[in-house]
């Protein structure tokens, strides 16, 4: 690949990086189910072979899964098909040859973020919402709640009289449901 | 640089005033009274934290139980709704309600998890003021001490009473053929039994081991589904509380074979349904041996809650079981009240422990890996 | 058994139970709107208040509740892709799809119809079974469990879709997931590194709210950001309520499967009603004309999961009142609610006085109607909220739901589950991993490893196939496997041998 111009750097950059995303969540997965089979290997026999025999074949699919990604992350140019390579041949394939078509579908159908702006919004609202869960575990909802719907209303554009009356409202809402009704302690 | 640094300084400054502020109030609170209970010690430290889901106020120490209570008190349920526990935590609750002084309110919370385990450690966390404390039994907490399953200190735990002491009945189906536990042991000889359970506990280990009946468990999701399997025929022999198999030895599923703990008296719940039945004492020669392991539900505090606060609900449950509505109520439920004062309760805790003791090595085999 | 009925249901609407049931009905709407506590929870909470009631009002009160709590359940899972409780997770799926289509009233009506039809029938089976509710709960054990496990797996196959491998390794993580826990054979905590949190496995609740609701929220947010959730074709008929009800009718087979579904996954008491909700969804796909449109709206794929569930209540009711031993958390605060005041719940209950049996049932149903009505005059006021600003919209649900799973346990590590469930459900959309594949997984895990170790220790291998229930089981299982590829490799041989060679 040439060495692009700095104006170009970001597109392809950016189609880079979102191709590690794959990469990252096969990893994420991988880990996990490593994490399980390593330790299943310290149990007694009897409680180690079921998750042996599901862990070790997952574990070996993510394992294929990642390669796969990173291969295609290493080279973009390459057409992503859909079927990438030939699925297994057992009885699922011929029901999943049926409903291939809607696979190609849901891929397309699953609205995540494209453009520049959306991916921007993610990123924002999962900020958002892990802040919004340390807030609430560290001290309590009944802060955290509104200070961090107020907070996410404003940063979307909203005037702070509207934002402030929806968090008002919701506030209202859940002391009447969960504290008077359902007395949950927060 | 020197701009944001400048605009930056003022807001730190507010900040350290307003923290300050906040430690001086908290610290006034204490107004310089000194104790000797470290109660005292730890509720200052932890007076100006929040600790999250418990205590919603950060109000000073109460060492010398001034006014208290003066919030509402937390009952934990460390299980499920709809089990034992639950509902006899939320039958006394009101009562606790009507006869703690200030007219404060008990409210009953489910922590369940680690087979009860995790709401007393959240209680043995919390700050032992007196505004926590959790409905239990000696027997998961001792076990778990004994075996080492988690590093809770469940012995330091604070009893404030025991609400009601219940036996637990080794049972078996009614068409096995077995009639009595001698025929069980002769059964055993050709090789272990299997033991329907909802998870082992350690009247299924000791009262067993003690009886010298070899067993493998059969694990299920709950004493539900232990029972139906016994009931099945698919397992042969299980323990459980007397209100669990009372039914279904009422209704001719289920043969009675030995009782761990002493049974009810006649005329209470329950008792007509193993008369005749031997205790566990009684086969196997072992004094008390039943009573560290049949059911004592007991409530219990944080470990170095004031004695006076330990006086106050003592006093309260008392109260309750002087109530004669809320003794109508147990005997419509079928549940037998026991109450015992707190020292009473400090001592069956103690005895448990010192009764499982000599067992740590069959316990700690059978539940760590 | 008709006048049994009656008088159950004379009793129930003399003042001032009928105040009691309204009360109940709509206590319980507004708990299942809420995401993470459910019906069960909420009973249980409310029993204190019954302690002034007569049994029958206090027993009535309860069962409304419980009742209702299902249906607001749907509300949640179908605007906005919260499972109110874990039985509603299958309807999320076409539930939300319906509702950005712009269909979200006819999506709601179906799910309120199919829960009355399923209710009732399950209810109908119910007396009529009841009988024999000793010999049916009896009749069940460790392989047909394990049978009816793999069944469900069976269900994920026809759900995978092209990226077989990706479906796999989401089913293998899923059941990854639920070995987290208990160990089956011994008992003790396994995988739970020492932790008290994990001791018990991780909690389905809140994976299950942040796997669902976390990607569909951030989508909310950041695509739809500026603009509603549904997207409604302006020149396409409203959609009523009224749709959902013709919707039902038309599926009626796909109604009368689903309930037989639902009731023996209540007949089970390993079977949970989030079980028979997946496995009634699986088999109204298999069934349906259009399967495709499962996953993209098929009113099917709201219609079988409600139904299920609703019936799964009616089966539900025989283990907990032929054993005492009850089936979920909602039966077994029912049954020390009974307990309480003064009913004792056991096999001695069906020879007795059937009196509080048929309240049971009018109990279980009553409030079902009333809170289906109530839905169904009041729904498409709900409905306004699809057309809210996403970005005002997600944030507002989110901490909603965040503070719904907190009451569930009032343990804050579950929020923080929930968050990371909602990245891993990203990632599955994302990357094209099948949540449903997973959650099934999650959900089917550890009773496919307890029953198998069960059957192992009490009959040992043959007793997977030495047991009638488990080998109609096994045999409808493989015939579901291996029937479409051969039914499809003797279309071709008659193709080939019809119009000659196909090159």
């Amino acid at each position: 690949m040439s060495v692009p111009a700095s104006s170009e750097v970001d597109p392809q950059l950016q189609e880079r990086l979102r191709s590690v995303d794959p990469v990252v969540f096969d990893i994420v997965l991988l880990s996990f189910a490593s994490v399980i089979v390593f330790s299943a290997l310290g149990l007694r026999p009897g409680s180690r072979l079921v998750p042996l025999v599901i862990g070790i074949p997952t574990v070996i699919a993510l394992v294929a899964q990642t390669a796969l990604d990173i291969f295609r992350f290493r080279h973009p140019v390459q057409e992503a098909s859909v079927t990438g390579h030939d699925p297994l041949d057992l009885g699922f394939a011929r029901l999943g040859e049926v409903v291939s078509a809607a696979v190609r579908e849901e891929a397309e159908d699953t609205v995540l973020p494209t453009g520049e702006e959306a991916r921007r919004r993610q990123l924002l609202f999962a900020l958002w919402a892990v802040g919004l869960g340390v807030l609430a575990t560290l001290t309590t909802f009944y802060l955290a709640a509104p200070i961090g719907l107020f907070a996410i209303l404003l940063a979307v554009g909203r005037s702070p009289i509207k934002a402030l009356l929806v968090t008002g409202g919701v506030l209202a809402f859940l002391y009447l449901t969960f504290d008077l009704l359902l007395n949950v302690p927060f | 640089m020197h701009r944001t640094t400048a605009r930056k300084l003022p807001t730190v400054l507010i900040l350290l005033l307003v923290f300050t502020l906040v430690l001086a109030a908290c610290a006034s609170d204490d107004g310089g009274e000194t104790t000797t209970t470290t109660a005292a010690a730890t509720t200052t430290a932890a007076a100006t934290a929040t600790t999250a889901g418990e205590t919603t106020t950060t109000a000073g120490p109460v060492d010398d139980c001034d006014g208290y209570p003066t919030q509402d008190v937390v009952l934990v349920v460390p299980y499920n709704p709809g089990g034992g526990f639950d509902t006899w935590a939320r039958t006394i609750a009101p009562y606790l309600e009507t006869y703690l002084p200030n007219g404060v309110n008990v409210i009953v919370e489910n922590r369940a998890g680690a087979g009860g385990l995790v709401g007393v450690t959240e209680v043995f966390g919390s700050d032992p003021e007196g505004y926590t404390m959790a409905i239990t039994e000696p027997g998961v907490l001792v076990t778990s001490l004994i075996a080492g399953t988690t590093d809770t200190a469940f012995d330091e735990l604070t009893v404030l009473g025991q609400l009601t002491v219940a036996p637990e009945v080794i049972v078996v189906a009614a068409d096995s053929g077995w009639e009595t536990i001698e025929d069980v042991q002769a059964a055993a000889a050709d090789g272990p039994l299997l033991m329907a359970t909802g998870g082992v506990a350690a009247v299924n280990i000791v009262s067993f081991d003690a009886l010298g009946i070899p067993w493998t468990n059969v694990v299920h999701e709950g004493s539900g589904e232990a029972m139906l399997s016994i009931i099945r025929g698919d397992t042969d022999i299980t323990v459980f509380p007397l209100s669990s198999v009372e039914e279904n030895v009422t209704a001719g599923d289920m043969t009675p074979l030995v009782v761990v703990g002493t049974p009810p008296a006649a005329g209470q719940p329950g008792a007509d349904v193993i008369a005749g039945v031997p205790t566990l004492d009684e086969v196997t020669g072992i004094e008390g041996l039943g009573s560290a392991l049949e059911q004592h539900r007991i409530l219990v505090a944080a470990p170095g809650t004031p004695s006076c606060v330990v006086d106050i609900l003592d006093g309260a449950i008392e109260a309750s079981f002087g109530d004669a509505e809320f003794l109508t109520l147990l005997n419509e439920a079928g549940r037998i009240p026991g109450w015992a004062d707190a020292a009473s309760g400090q001592a069956i805790l103690e005895n448990t422990l010192s009764a499982l003791q000599q067992y740590a090595d069959l316990l700690r085999e059978q539940l760590t890996d | 058994m008709i006048d049994g009925l009656a008088g159950a249901f004379t009793d129930l609407m003399t003042w001032p139970s009928p105040l009691y049931l309204m009360l109940g009905v709509v206590l319980g709407l507004v708990v299942g709107i809420l995401p993470g506590i459910g019906g069960g929870g909420a009973m249980a909470l409310l029993i204190p208040f019954t302690f002034g009631m007569s049994p029958a009002h206090g027993i009535a009160f309860l069962m409304a509740v419980g009742a209702s709590s299902g249906i607001g359940g749907q509300i949640t899972s179908i605007l906005v892709s919260i499972p109110g409780d874990p039985p509603n997770a299958a309807t999320v799926i076409d539930g939300y799809a319906m509702t950005k289509q712009g269909k979200a009233a006819e999506a709601l009506g179906a799910a309120t119809w199919g829960s009355m039809f399923g209710a009732v029938f399950g209810m109908a089976l119910f007396l009529i079974v009841l009988p024999l509710a000793r010999n049916l709960v009896l009749a069940f054990s460790y392989p047909d469990f394990f049978m009816i496990a793999v069944a469900g797996l069976v269900v994920i196959s026809s759900l995978t879709g092209g990226k077989v491998h990706k479906g796999l390794a989401a089913a293998g993580v899923g059941l990854l997931v639920s070995f987290v826990g208990l160990d089956p054979v011994s008992g003790n905590p396994r995988f739970a590194f020492g932790t008290l949190y994990l001791w018990d496995g991780i909690p389905l609740v809140p994976a299950l709210v942040g796997l669902f609701a976390g990607s569909e929220m951030l989508a909310l947010f950041s695509v739809r950001g500026s603009q509603s959730l549904a997207e409604t074709d302006p020149d396409a008929p409203v959609s009523r309520m009224i749709d959902g009800l013709y919707s039902t009718l038309r599926a009626w087979k796909t109604v009368i499967v689903s309930s037989f579904i639902g009731f023996f996954a209540g007949l089970v008491p390993g079977i949970s009603g989030t079980l028979a909700a997946f496995v009634a969804y699986g088999q109204a796909k298999r069934m349906s004309k259009n399967p495709d449109q499962f996953g993209h709206g098929a009113v099917e794929g709201v219609i079988a999961p409600e139904t299920a569930n609703d019936a799964d209540k009616g089966g539900g009711l025989l283990p907990t009142l032929a054993f005492g031993i009850p089936g979920g958390v909602i039966m077994a605060v029912l049954l020390s609610g009974l307990i309480l005041h003064g009913v004792p719940a056991g096999p001695n209950l069906l020879r007795g006085d059937l009196h509080i049996v048929y309240v049971l049932v009018v109990a279980a149903l009553l409030p079902r109607f009333v809170a289906g009505g109530i839905v169904l005059a009041v729904g498409t006021r709900a409905t306004v909220l699809t057309r809210m600003r996403g970005d005002v919209l997600a944030p507002i649900i989110t901490v909603i739901a965040l503070i719904g799973v907190y009451a569930l346990r009032n343990e804050p590590i579950d929020v923080l589950l929930a968050l990371v469930f909602s990245y891993v459900g990203y990632g599955m959309e994302a990357h094209g991993f099948s949540r449903l594949t997973f959650i099934i997984a999650m959900v089917l895990g550890s009773l496919i490893e307890s029953s198998y170790h069960q059957t192992l220790q009490t009959f040992g291998l043959r007793g997977f196939v030495t047991r009638p229930i488990a080998l109609i089981l096994l045999f409808v299982t493989v015939a579901t496997l291996a029937g479409p590829p051969i039914l499809k490799r003797i279309r071709r041989r008659r193709l080939v041998e019809v119009g000659g060679d196909r090159k």
